[in-house]
């Protein structure tokens, strides 16, 4: 998460206190500082984020009987965090001098298509 | 008999391009209907179609035509040795045809019938007819009618012909010969078992078959009647085993047409009594080799005391075999010790070793045998061989034998023939699977995030009024959903290449539509963005 680093790098040079003010500093920042769009992309990526630990906890609870089926599920929702991830980074304007010649809706058509591609194989693997 | 037509069909049957077996029916049943023959017509049918099909059952088929035909057929007559020629000879001794009995007794039976006529030996040589005749003998067990009858057919003309008469030489007598039955008998007669006349018969030698040791040569035989001839052959003292006598037989009477009257091959056997001697039964332990006492018995007496070993010990039993007539020391091919459990009537059999004639028992090592049952054996000594005439089961004693308590006896052994057991085939058990409620719980739970997010965009403020109401949004939405539907489908029934294929129809618009939607949006975004 080094792009939200120069946020928080002006926190760094304030005396060092606890964990708590820290994430609470952070967590404010972010709320000023992200636009809109980075935010309903963050949604989905802790929306995303949840669903996988769920489904790890129920492997863990009953077992890995159906092991395909685990896999498919879990990397699908790993899969899709990445794309996302991969999503926020390019649309972000921040980032623009190292994506050049990718517009947003170029980023936007490559998630598309790679969750396209995704979710064939994931289906294919749920059996 | 209503002949009618059968005289104009069966001329017409006979014409040049015909096989040479069709000749041959057509041309036997005119004659054997005493129809008229066309005889030059039939040999001219008969040249063209031998030249064409040379095989030796055509031959024979021309051979009897041509011996019930007027008129030239010398030619005919002539390839009986070419034809000869074409027979296999196998294992010296046997003259075949490939074709098998049938053909072979065909061509022989033929051959002579013509010859009959042209009233000139067929051109075979002595042992080829000797030869033809060995395998006519060897082939009594036969598989089809017609070789059946055609081997019967040929036999008859090798005994009453007028130019080869093969002679038979026959053991007549059992295969033993023994002291008080010393005659070697022999049948000299035509094939089939008639008398030939008398002969002079001479046994040319006798050979010892493992010894090789000539035991008489040139002993005449005595005659007994027109065709069985008979040789003392104890006279000559041979020593037992098993002899080949070569014999070859003379007329009295100068005749040229008996074949095969030397080198026939006849096997005896010379059999003897056999007598045991110094038989000695002794118990020791397992490292020595003699026994310390042993006990003598003597054939037919038991011994007296009944022996004890146990497990550490073996049993030793050492005898001589000697042969009765000249007194030498001889072996037997069959000397077994039976050990019987006097109470379950168990019998366990041992071989001796055949070179020192002696039976070393390790109690211990057998003991799986005897099935660790301890308790009375009763021993007996069997002898036989094929040579010996009063082979015998002798009944040496009794031993007591004392296995280590404890040893579980083998179960009776699982009879061989009874049914075994049933397999009880266990299919793989399913894995076990969480209950019901538990998968429930957690499918809900893992759709339970959307709800959150939904919730996190409504109060992000997501943007949905700005949805540009264009067909290529809708499309692209559209589409998109499509393809998500399309996977649905493919997990539930669908395979991979039927997808694949529809995906790719859906790719086209969605990404038409997708291209246009997102470009929109771009120009709108540099629109905005200008001004």
């Amino acid at each position: 998460m080094s792009k939200r680093g120069d946020t928080s790098a002006a926190l760094k040079s304030a005396p060092s206190e606890n964990l708590v003010s820290v994430l609470k500093k952070f967590y404010d920042e972010y709320m000023t500082s992200t636009s809109k769009r980075l935010k309903i992309v963050d949604a989905y990526l802790v929306y995303i984020l949840f669903t996988g630990v769920i489904q790890f906890v129920y492997c863990a609870l009953v077992g890995t009987f159906p092991f395909n089926s685990f896999l498919s599920g879990f990397i699908s929702t790993v899969g899709s965090f990445v794309l996302a991830v991969c999503l926020r980074l390019q649309v972000n304007p921040q980032n623009k001098t190292d994506f050049v010649g990718i517009s947003p809706e170029r980023a936007f058509a490559d998630f598309i298509f790679a969750h396209v591609i995704l979710h064939l194989v994931v289906i294919n693997f749920i059996g | 008999f209503p002949v009618g037509d059968t005289q104009k069909v069966l001329s017409e049957a006979i014409k040049d391009s015909v096989p040479v077996a069709d000749i041959f029916y057509a041309f036997s049943a005119l004659k054997n209907l005493g129809l008229q023959v066309d005889n030059a017509k039939v040999t001219s049918a008969l040249t063209e179609a031998l030249k064409k099909d040379d095989s030796p059952q055509s031959a024979g088929y021309g051979f009897f035509v041509a011996s019930q035909l007027t008129g030239d057929t010398k030619k005919i007559f002539d390839s009986i040795e070419d034809v000869v020629a074409q027979a296999d000879e196998v294992d010296d001794k046997y003259l075949q045809f490939e074709g098998g009995l049938y053909t072979t007794a065909l061509v022989v039976d033929g051959a002579y019938k013509l010859a009959a006529k042209e009233k000139k030996a067929p051109t075979m040589s002595d042992d080829k007819v000797v030869k033809f005749a060995n395998y006519f003998l060897s082939r009594k067990h036969v598989h089809q009618l017609r070789a059946a009858y055609q081997l019967v057919s040929v036999i008859k003309t090798l005994t009453d012909n007028q130019f080869h008469i093969p002679v038979a030489i026959t053991l007549a007598s059992p295969v033993a010969v023994t002291s008080s039955s010393p005659n070697v008998k022999v049948q000299v007669t035509n094939l089939l078992g008639g008398s030939i006349g008398s002969l002079t018969v001479t046994a040319d030698s006798a050979k010892h078959i493992s010894s090789e040791a000539i035991v008489l040569s040139k002993k005449p035989f005595t005659s007994k009647d027109s065709s069985t001839y008979e040789l003392n052959f104890m006279q000559a003292k041979p020593v037992r085993g098993f002899y080949k006598i070569i014999i070859s037989a003379k007329p009295s009477k100068e005749d040229k047409k008996l074949l095969g009257l030397t080198g026939a091959e006849v096997e005896v056997k010379v059999t003897t009594q056999v007598s045991i001697e110094n038989v000695e039964i002794g118990v020791a332990d397992k490292d020595q080799t003699t026994a310390a006492r042993t006990t003598k018995v003597q054939y037919p007496g038991k011994a007296s005391t009944v022996f004890e070993a146990d497990y550490h010990q073996k049993i030793i039993v050492k005898f001589q075999l000697k042969d009765k007539a000249d007194g030498t020391k001889m072996s037997a091919h069959q000397t077994f010790l039976k050990l019987t459990n006097q109470k379950t009537n168990q019998e366990i059999i041992f071989v001796a070793d055949a070179a020192s004639n002696k039976f070393d028992l390790d109690i211990g090592s057998s003991a799986g045998q005897f099935g660790h049952l301890s308790g009375k054996y009763s021993m007996e000594l069997i002898i036989g061989d094929a040579v010996i005439e009063n082979p015998f089961s002798w009944a040496l004693g009794e031993v007591n034998l004392n296995f280590p308590e404890g040893q579980t006896p083998k179960d009776k052994g699982l009879d061989r023939y009874a049914k075994k057991p049933e397999i009880k085939h266990l299919f793989r058990e399913p894995e076990k699977r969480p209950a019901a409620v538990v998968s429930t719980v957690f499918t809900f739970l893992v759709l339970a995030p959307v709800l959150i997010l939904v919730l996190l965009w409504m109060k992000i403020g997501v943007n949905v009024s700005n949805f540009p109401m264009s067909l290529s949004a809708v499309g692209f939405h559209l589409c998109l959903a499509a393809i998500f539907g399309l996977y649905y489908l493919y997990w539930v029934e669908l395979n991979m290449f039927q997808t694949v294929r529809y995906l790719g129809l859906l790719a086209l618009p969605t990404f038409i539509f997708g291209n246009r939607l997102l470009s929109g949006i771009a120009s709108k975004r540099k629109g905005e963005k200008k001004v």
